[in-house]
């Protein structure tokens, strides 16, 4: 251990902490940049801080920290890309991950799994607007227009949707 | 509703979805950041936004999920087929069994069972083919009269016209 390794936090803790963090951290950062490439790059910023400044953090807020940390480099990418200017309203960017070992896939492969049969088991009119919105990238304001209700309704059913979806993340 | 109060989880994913959507107004946007800095269960909810609609995208689009789809499919008409095989066999046995169906479809056959009637009927079973207690009498000795071997052959190898009245 050289000088500047007094103090700093073990590598294998950094490791432990990229297994179990990293995936929510990476789509945490994709919600934030709305690009993947960049999200890359702030997924490995935030673990160089966390080798460097992990230390400082107690053990049962690490968690907690690397998400601000994140946030913090994606913010700084972001100012430096210039990426606030560009047109994100749309929901393209997210795409299936790739790149991921087998047991990742395997695990992504469930859990899309999962998700379609709790999709299909949606009411049809909930299961229409996340369609719409998600397959048709349709602002919910158009989907409202074109189904005929108020917005409200509109965000209501999604919310519904995405309660019930989310039992499907959670159920991993 | 509420970008910085204390809204339940269900309000919150979706306010997280509105935001990974770039539905939020650029106010709303900006307040909602501030609150990622200090709000971690909001941090999570962005997180589950992206991996919900990822998974979403990826369940439409999934080519092995559709592959296993097909293979379920394919597997569904292989069964079909089977079932469909397995009832013609049977239906063609019932047919063939049939005595009625004989008579209609094999005139070779109805032919040589009435030679064996009339030929039981006058004695020649016994003398053209011997008598079951005769123990020295052979199958390869057996001489079948020449208009039933014509008549069972078909009507291929002779003039089944000239063979009936040669009979």
């Amino acid at each position: 251990m050289t000088p500047a390794d007094e103090g700093r936090i073990d590598r294998s803790i950094v490791a432990a902490l990229y297994a179990e963090h990293a995936t929510e951290l990476h789509a945490f950062l994709l919600g934030v940049l709305r690009d993947s490439e960049l999200a890359a790059d702030a997924l490995q910023a935030t673990f160089a801080k966390a080798v460097e400044l992990g230390h400082t953090a107690r053990e049962e807020s690490r968690k907690p920290w690397l998400f601000r940390v994140a946030l913090n480099e994606a913010l700084v990418i972001r100012r430096r890309q210039g990426v606030e200017d560009r047109a994100i309203e749309r929901l393209a960017w997210i795409q299936p991950r790739g790149g991921e070992g087998p047991g990742d896939a395997l695990a992504r492969r469930e859990t899309v799994e999962r998700v379609r049969e709790a999709l299909a088991a949606l009411p049809v009119e909930q299961r229409r607007v996340v369609e719409m919105r998600i397959y048709d990238d349709k602002t919910f304001a158009v989907i409202a227009r074109e189904l005929g209700v108020p917005l409200g309704t509109v965000l209501s059913r999604m919310q519904l949707a995405l309660k019930k979806l989310r039992s499907t993340l959670e159920s991993k | 509703m509420m970008i910085d109060g204390r809204e339940n989880h269900d309000e919150l994913d979706l306010l997280a979805f509105r935001y990974v959507a770039g539905e939020l107004e650029r106010a709303e946007s900006d307040l909602f950041e501030q609150r990622l800095a200090r709000d971690q269960s909001a941090c999570e909810a962005v997180a589950r936004a992206v991996m919900l609609t990822s998974a979403i995208v990826a369940g439409r689009c999934d080519p092995q999920s559709a592959v296993v789809r097909y293979a379920s499919k394919r597997r569904s008409v292989r069964w079909i087929a089977a079932a469909a095989a397995v009832l013609l066999a049977a239906i063609t046995a019932v047919v063939m069994r049939s005595p009625s169906r004989l008579g209609e479809s094999n005139d070779e056959l109805t032919v040589a069972g009435v030679w064996a009637e009339s030929a039981l009927a006058h004695g020649e079973w016994s003398s053209e083919f011997g008598d079951d207690s005769d123990d020295g009498d052979d199958a390869a000795d057996v001489a079948l009269p020449e208009w039933l071997i014509e008549a069972v052959s078909g009507p291929d190898e002779a003039n089944p016209d000239e063979n009936w009245e040669d009979s």
